[in-house]
């Protein structure tokens, strides 16, 4: 065969397959444009100097190989999906006298033709939106717009090599396939696969037992800390329930009440579960896909677009005034030194600042033990989770400086508040030292951070009592068990100013230090950490949130049309049995409406479950507003699911074209 | 003749087909008349493109004709409204297709309780139906298997079992042995005449000589139009196939019959 010919053929070939290529092609354009943008991001000079520049790059590259790797798959996944319905003309060549290495040659022209175009198409709509990212990102991040714009030369060459290797890959997959089967299997092709699907018990069981432990833990984990851990394991059930689910358990359910012929020969039933049945089978996997990506979108818009409008409140909850000094491992007399020095430089400097207060505690994250009446130290976080707590060792004195009370105790005495409400009566034990509870006390208004994590404070007589708490403590942790010595306030003026007096408070202990550590944090300087993280997720969440939902209505529209396909036969029969149009049509829109919106009803129940657990990670980040988490989730769902009914139309459209 | 007894009547029917591209006109069917008696077994022959597939879809009222008449049972088929026509099918048709035309998510006997569940029945009405037509058509054993696992002939006698299990008045058959090998014909053919002995009135459109050697009498359609007729009287088989033969190679050398 002459070259030329292959050409010719290959185009033509894309050509006749438009209405399945031209997706492809769309969507194999948007992930390179995506990727691009996002390595375009990392590498951006104007991104570069900006304060919390390490955390907002850090977040970006997760972002990279995020999308990466999302639209390596995505590509795959298509691909496979357009070359088993191409099998049939593929086994029509190979019969017609084209052999298999012909058919390779041709292939791959037909990939380098259309992996051209979208690569060039591609960067090219890469380089002119990156412009408006960046500048909605430097919005996000509330930072300034002094940045150059220019075209990435790594993001270029990155992006070139990756989709690349990428394409090269599905390409050797396409052809190992044609290697793989005989041509009479490669005329069948597309029409294998009609045989009624096995009931698959064990993975029907698996798939609810799999999803269960998942929503269990889901709802039952109660220490923050170990739901960051643990949340992984249930997502990881809850994925392999779900595709277990879709694929084994409908399949089980269905033939279940096919079993019952009293239900099953009813005119509207007996169509219905045999066609699900059929459907089931053919779509489990892509529903499960739908699924899973609808609800990964869901969770990441959801949280990240909450984080960001509540991320004020969480730099609130995190720090409660403008200014902290930190020093560990400070004793009494150095304790003193050094907040003459602040209250010097303070008012040498000629700030204005309030809510001034000041303390020398020491705190551990500890178990308590209701039955025993005891807190102690536990290594095992997963352990008794809800009995973690964050245990703050104060003297009294401290609680009356506050509260303008004259409470005095004794040695053995102790004053206890704490978040949870719990009434602590009788003696308290700390390890082995025991103590009598004197009562139990509201909150004092200490400034410190508020998040997810259980916490008590504890009052004694004087700092004596707590040093000799912690000599028990010191047989854990050594020397890092200590006192710590805080002071806070705020500072009346803008940000500026406050990163002015900590620049000179921070300049100060430079030059001060002995042997110990004094940690300077201002509010206004972590903001920019916060906008770097907080604002980066942000982004993250949404450029994510548009490629997933993109996957999204790409495997709807190529269910739909396969489907149609498949549809139209079927249709035609029904009516010479003797089912009137208007039956046949009412009975086919609401098996497609069933399967096309089970995956979002599903997605819908996981984060109904996850919710809970997502609260909680959040509460980590310091996010402690539940309301408006609920209502950027139910906002976040609302949008998903318009945007799905959208989706929804728009494929049912070309679906009702192929089966009338 | 008389007319208590007669099923159906065509009269004058006549379809033109208007190609999409509007303008282009092709007529199928150019006037049509004719006329089935209760317990005939009717073969319409006539070659690739001579309009029997049109024919069997107006009669099956799947579709409509230009113009004409046709009546089954004393009913004007045009005169049903379309929200009726599905039911009057379901109750007095019955179809067999050259490809089947079985439902490949459905089980043999979910195919053939088909119609049944769509009228409404119950599930404990439909199971003395099914039985006697199982029977007849000897498909008890493979009644759970699927289409795809069956053979050709199996097929088709699912598709006759589903055709005749409302009892119809008319069956009506479109080049039933058309995908079938000969061993398979033969035995569907010696079917429809059992069915057929049993009452059961048969149109059948085929341009199979062997098909049609079966009929009690044999239709000849050329041109869109009825051109002649053989009654099988008292002929064997073999002396019907062979007046059917002869009677096509005279149409083939173009000769005018004057029956
Ligand atoms: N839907 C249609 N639109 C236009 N022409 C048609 C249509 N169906 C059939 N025809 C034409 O009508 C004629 C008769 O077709 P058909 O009834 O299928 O013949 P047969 O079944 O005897 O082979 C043919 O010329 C065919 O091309
Ligand atoms: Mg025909």
């Amino acid at each position: 065969m002459r070259n030329s010919m292959y050409f010719k053929l290959a185009a033509s070939n894309i050509r006749k397959n438009g209405k399945t290529y031209i997706p492809y092609l769309i969507m194999s354009i948007t992930t390179i444009m995506m990727f691009y943008i996002m390595v375009f991001l990392v590498y951006n000079p104007g991104l570069s100097g900006m304060r919390g520049e390490r955390h907002i790059k850090t977040v970006l590259s997760l972002g990279c190989y995020i999308t990466g790797a999302f639209s390596a798959v995505l590509l795959f996944y298509t691909n496979s999906f357009l070359f088993k319905k191409r099998k049939k003309e593929i086994g029509l060549y190979n019969i017609l006298g084209m052999e298999k290495k012909h058919i390779a040659k041709m292939l791959t022209i037909e990939n380098m033709y259309s992996y051209l175009v979208t690569i060039v198409l591609g960067l090219f709509f890469g380089i002119l939106f990156s412009r408006l990212m960046l500048l909605i990102l430097l919005n996000i991040l509330k930072a300034g717009t002094g940045f150059v714009f220019n075209i990435s030369i790594e993001g270029l060459c990155i992006t070139f090599v990756f989709f690349t290797i990428v394409s090269a890959l599905i390409l050797l997959n396409n052809i190992r396939q044609v290697h793989l089967t005989k041509p009479v299997e490669l005329l069948k092709g597309s029409s294998l696969g009609e045989k009624e699907p096995k009931t698959r018990w064990l993975l029907a069981i698996i798939g609810v037992l799999s999803t269960g432990a998942g929503y269990y833990i889901a709802l039952s984990v109660e220490n923050p800390l170990a739901a960051l851990n643990i949340f992984f394991l249930a997502v990881i059930l809850v994925i392999i329930g779900t595709y277990c689910l879709f694929t084994a358990g409908s399949i089980a359910l269905l033939k279940l009440l096919r079993k019952n012929k009293k239900y099953y020969y009813k005119t509207n039933h007996f169509t219905a579960i045999s066609g699900m049945i059929y459907r089931m089978k053919r779509n489990a996997v892509g529903l499960a896909n739908i699924c899973i990506l609808s609800a990964m979108v869901l969770v990441t818009v959801s949280s990240t677009v909450c984080l960001y409008v509540g991320m004020h409140d969480a730099l609130n909850n995190r720090f409660p005034t403008d200014i902290e000094i930190i020093t560990h491992n400070a004793d009494k007399e150095q304790s003193v030194s050094i907040s003459n020095a602040v209250n010097k430089i303070v008012s040498e400097s000629g700030y204005e600042i309030s809510k001034y207060s000041e303390f020398r505690y020491l705190s551990h994250s500890m178990l308590y033990e209701e039955e025993k009446d005891t807190f102690s130290i536990c290594f095992d976080i997963n352990k008794n989770s809800d009995n973690m707590y964050y245990v703050y060792f104060f003297p009294v004195e401290d609680y009356n400086k506050k509260t303008g009370t004259d409470i005095l105790l004794e040695d053995k005495e102790v004053l206890i508040y704490n978040r949870n409400n719990v009434d602590f009566t009788g003696n308290l034990n700390i390890q082995s030292i025991e103590f009598i509870v004197k009562g139990n006390v509201k909150d004092p208004g200490f400034p410190m951070s508020v998040d997810g994590f259980n916490k008590v404070y504890l009052f004694f007589k004087d700092e004596q009592v707590i040093i000799d708490i912690n000599k028990q403590f010191e047989e854990y942790f050594g020397a890092y068990s200590s006192l710590t010595h805080t002071i806070a306030f705020d500072v009346m003026g803008d940000k500026a100013e406050q990163l002015k007096l900590t620049d000179r408070i921070k300049v100060t202990f430079e030059r001060l230090e002995e042997n110990i550590s004094i940690n300077t944090i201002s509010k206004a300087e972590e903001e920019y950490v916060f906008y770097a993280i907080y604002g980066g997720l942000f982004f993250l969440g949404l450029f994510l949130g548009v490629l997933f939902m993109m996957a999204t209505v790409l495997i709807i529209y190529y269910k739909q049309i396969s489907e149609g396909y498949e549809d139209k036969q079927r249709f035609h029969i029904m009516q010479q049995v003797g089912m009137t149009k208007a039956e046949v049509r009412q009975s086919i829109r609401s098996q497609v409406l069933t399967v096309f919106f089970l995956p979002l009803i599903m997605a819908i129940i996981h984060i109904v479950f996850a919710f809970r657990m997502i609260t909680k990670i959040l509460g980590v980040l310091y996010l402690t507003n539940v309301p408006l988490f609920i209502n950027c989730t139910v906002i976040t769902v609302a949008a998903f699911t318009l945007f799905y009914m959208a989706a929804y139309s728009l494929t049912a459209h070309s679906y009702y074209k192929i089966v009338e | 003749m008389t007319v208590t007894n007669m099923i159906l009547d065509v009269r004058n029917i006549k379809k033109v087909y208007t190609t999409r591209f509007g303008g282009h006109q092709v007529q199928a069917l150019s006037n049509v008349t004719f006329s089935v008696e209760q317990g005939e077994f009717i073969a319409i022959m006539g070659e690739s493109g001579s309009g029997k597939t049109t024919l069997l879809n107006i009669l099956a009222a799947l579709d409509k004709p230009t113009s004409g008449e046709v009546f089954l049972d004393g009913n004007a088929l045009t005169g049903i409204s379309e929200k009726e026509i599905s039911a009057f099918r379901r109750n007095n048709l019955g179809f067999v297709f050259q490809d089947f035309n079985l439902l490949d998510n459905f089980t043999v006997k979910d195919n053939i309780l088909l119609p049944l569940v769509l009228s409404g029945k119950t599930y404990d009405e439909m199971v003395p139906i099914l039985k006697p037509v199982l029977n007849k058509l000897g498909i008890e054993d493979i009644t759970e298997k699927y289409p795809y696992e069956i053979s050709g002939g199996q097929k088709q006698r699912t598709a006759i079992a589903r055709a005749i299990i409302t009892n119809p008045k008319l069956l009506l058959a479109d080049e039933p042995t058309g995908a079938l090998d000969s061993k398979a014909t033969n035995s569907l053919l010696k079917l429809f005449r059992k069915i057929n002995e049993d009452g059961q009135t048969i149109l059948m459109v085929t341009h199979s000589i062997k098909a049609a050697s079966h009929a009690s009498r044999v239709l000849f359609l050329r041109d869109g139009a009825i051109f002649h007729q053989i009654y099988r009287g008292e002929s064997t088989n073999e002396e019907l196939y062979q007046k059917i033969s002869d009677t096509l190679t005279i149409l083939a050398t173009g000769g005018i019959f004057n029956a």
